[in-house]
């Protein structure tokens, strides 16, 4: 290439790079610094992790519910929303009747976005609300005086409910663009050999769209530690409802905003953890799916 | 894909699929579902339709009975009225409806214009280090960074003391390595390199080549990214939770005031969310084909 062309390369690139430097790497890398480090202290320490190991040991700690919380949240995702949703975009691609009205009405809470569907909700559930007057016909006891969300024992619950009611639309548009893509040819051949409904849906569907539904998975698990939005648009006070994503961002805002830049120490270290323990997760699913992938024959 | 192309595919879809070659299975099945599905659709019609008829009553109608319809000949339109001068921390709905509009547009207007100059190259150019910046920037898609937001924090507040100010923090928007660039990148790549080729012969350097000649062809998808990412900028809360907490959105007003709507009063609170959803909703219905068909093809690349 001649030399003008390379000048002109590197001028569209400079500020990008430098804005992705100054914005990124910077950032990621003084966190990972922040992590070993402590006001009190010269030098490195590992003092935030002391801490961290203090908080996971102590009675009732709000980071082991986090940590529980983070895992239920996940394996619902994972185990029950993510086939129920593959599922509901196989029978969309089999032509339900009023298939195209469903496909842009389940789409549409991920268009108005996580505050309004939460405003929305929060009044649904709240007490008076429609919920209490269903629970209260079917004779489900409803505490009134608290309501779901400010129960400590039923916010959690309601948070993973309001993740799954507003969450079927954007994977579902994935697994159903997928599903069009394979060639019709496939499935009519298989239903001349006589392959079910159900037959088709498990060997020839999932099969086809296996690459969608690892890319999909791959940024669920991507997301296990920084997923937060329903914690924080629910019930962000609730130490019974937290989520580690959210206990990072907590105490990242709360406390510097009270004593300054010194405690974001802390979360920085609880980052670093579980990005350690995040990272290889992400990988191995990676791996396990490119694995089912390739015994797959077809 | 073209739009020729999808409606033939759809076509022979329902040729494929009639109703009376199916199995017993397939019906029973595809009845469940339905009912299933017209079970979900009506919680989520429902909320809307609650909401929206909420919001022409008055407080105390709707304390006294949250489900009846309102008045018909007593429709409280000026909770609309009121719904703009309601007040968020000091600030009015209204300012945050100019908020969220300045912010979405310049985020998003900022990050397309980014991504095109970055996406552009690295698709046209063969440079040592192309192929390096297209690894990376998938690399960080799927990273799970998890600490990141504590030393981000402290660059924006600290460091670089850009936070809560409208225009310093533009910078922050600039960012050409994400998604969209992805998606240019393939843009680009599909674009015959000929009509470069005859610019550069009668003379035009490499910038007019990008801007007159490149850029105006990949056009549509600039489009389609510029609908998708204005739809997800305007319900964009977190920018106003971390880093411009005096400039809220209409997004970010809507959740602050989700836990003392009692001091607004419920019925103005629906109303504040009923404008705060219209504007994607509009968006949504007029570009819909657009939308879904990106997001699809978008899960493709990415």
């Amino acid at each position: 290439m001649r030399a003008s062309g390379l000048v002109f390369v590197w001028t569209m690139l400079a500020i990008p790079i430098a804005q992705f430097i100054v914005f990124w790497l910077v950032p990621n890398f003084d966190s990972l610094l922040m992590a070993f480090q402590n006001p009190s202290v010269d030098g490195l320490t590992f003092m935030n992790f002391q801490r961290f190991w203090h908080e996971l040991t102590l009675p009732n700690s709000t980071l082991v519910i986090a940590i529980e919380n983070t895992l239920i949240y996940f394996a619902v995702h994972i185990f029950i929303g993510m086939p129920i949703v593959v599922f509901i975009a196989f029978v969309l691609f089999k032509n339900v009747p009023g298939g195209k009205f469903f496909r842009v009405l389940f789409y549409l809470p991920s268009i108005v976005g996580g505050p309004v569907t939460a405003g929305i909700y929060r009044y649904l559930v709240s007490t008076g609300g429609p919920v209490e007057a269903i629970l209260t016909w079917m004779h489900i006891p409803f505490d009134s005086q608290l309501g779901l969300l400010g129960n400590p024992e039923t916010a959690f619950l309601m948070c993973i409910i309001y993740s799954l009611w507003t969450g079927v639309g954007i994977n579902m548009i994935m697994f159903y663009g997928a599903l069009n893509r394979i060639p019709k040819e496939i499935f009519e051949s298989a239903k001349m050999d006589g392959a079910g409904f159900w037959r088709q849906f498990a060997q020839i569907a999932v099969p086809l769209i296996w690459p969608t539904i690892t890319t999909m998975l791959v940024f669920l698990m991507s997301s296990i530690f920084t997923t937060y939005s329903c914690v924080m648009l629910l019930c962000p006070q609730t130490p019974q409802a937290d989520m580690i994503g959210w206990y990072i961002v907590r105490y990242t805002v709360y406390t510097s905003n009270a004593a300054g830049d010194e405690v974001l120490n802390y979360p920085a270290a609880v980052g670093f953890v579980f990005t350690l323990i995040g990272f290889p997760l992400t990988l191995l699913v990676k791996k396990v799916c490119e694995k089912i992938s390739s015994t797959v024959e077809y | 894909m073209t739009f020729s192309r999808t409606n033939h595919q759809i076509l022979r879809k329902e040729r494929h699929f009639e109703w009376a070659s199916r199995d017993i299975h397939e019906k029973i099945v595809i009845m469940i579902s339905f009912v299933i599905f017209a079970l979900y659709s009506a919680t989520l019609l429902f909320a809307v339709l609650w909401v929206a008829y909420n919001s022409l009553k008055t407080a105390r109608a709707f304390d006294t009975n949250p489900f009846s319809l309102p008045d018909i000949t007593d429709l409280q339109w000026s909770n609309y009225a009121q719904a703009w001068k309601a007040d968020v921390k000091g600030v009015t709905i209204l300012e945050a409806f100019w908020n969220s509009i300045w912010m979405s547009f310049v985020s998003v207007v900022l990050g397309l214009l980014a991504s095109s100059m970055t996406a552009y190259v690295v698709a046209k150019y063969h440079f040592r280090g192309s192929k390096i910046i297209y690894a990376v920037a998938v690399f960080i898609q799927i990273i799970p960074l998890v600490g990141g937001v504590s030393g981000f924090y402290k660059l924006v507040w600290s460091d670089l003391q850009i936070a809560n100010d409208p225009f310093l923090i533009w910078p922050m928007w600039f960012g050409g390595f994400g998604f969209s660039f992805l998606i240019l990148v393939s843009a680009f790549k599909s674009i015959p390199w000929d009509y470069a080729e005859s610019a550069f012969v009668d003379g035009a350097g490499h910038f007019r080549v990008f801007w007159q000649i490149m850029l105006p062809m990949v056009r549509p998808v600039l489009a389609s990214l510029f609908i998708v990412n204005m739809i997800s900028a305007w319900s964009e809360y977190m920018t106003s939770y971390l880093y411009l907490p005096d400039y809220p959105t209409l997004a970010f007003a809507v959740y602050e005031l989700s836990t003392e709507a009692v001091r607004v009063g419920t019925p103005l609170y629906f109303a504040i969310i009923i404008i705060a959803m219209l504007p994607t909703l509009i968006l949504f219905t007029v570009f819909q084909k657009m939308i879904m068909e990106n997001t699809t093809t978008g899960g493709l690349k990415g």
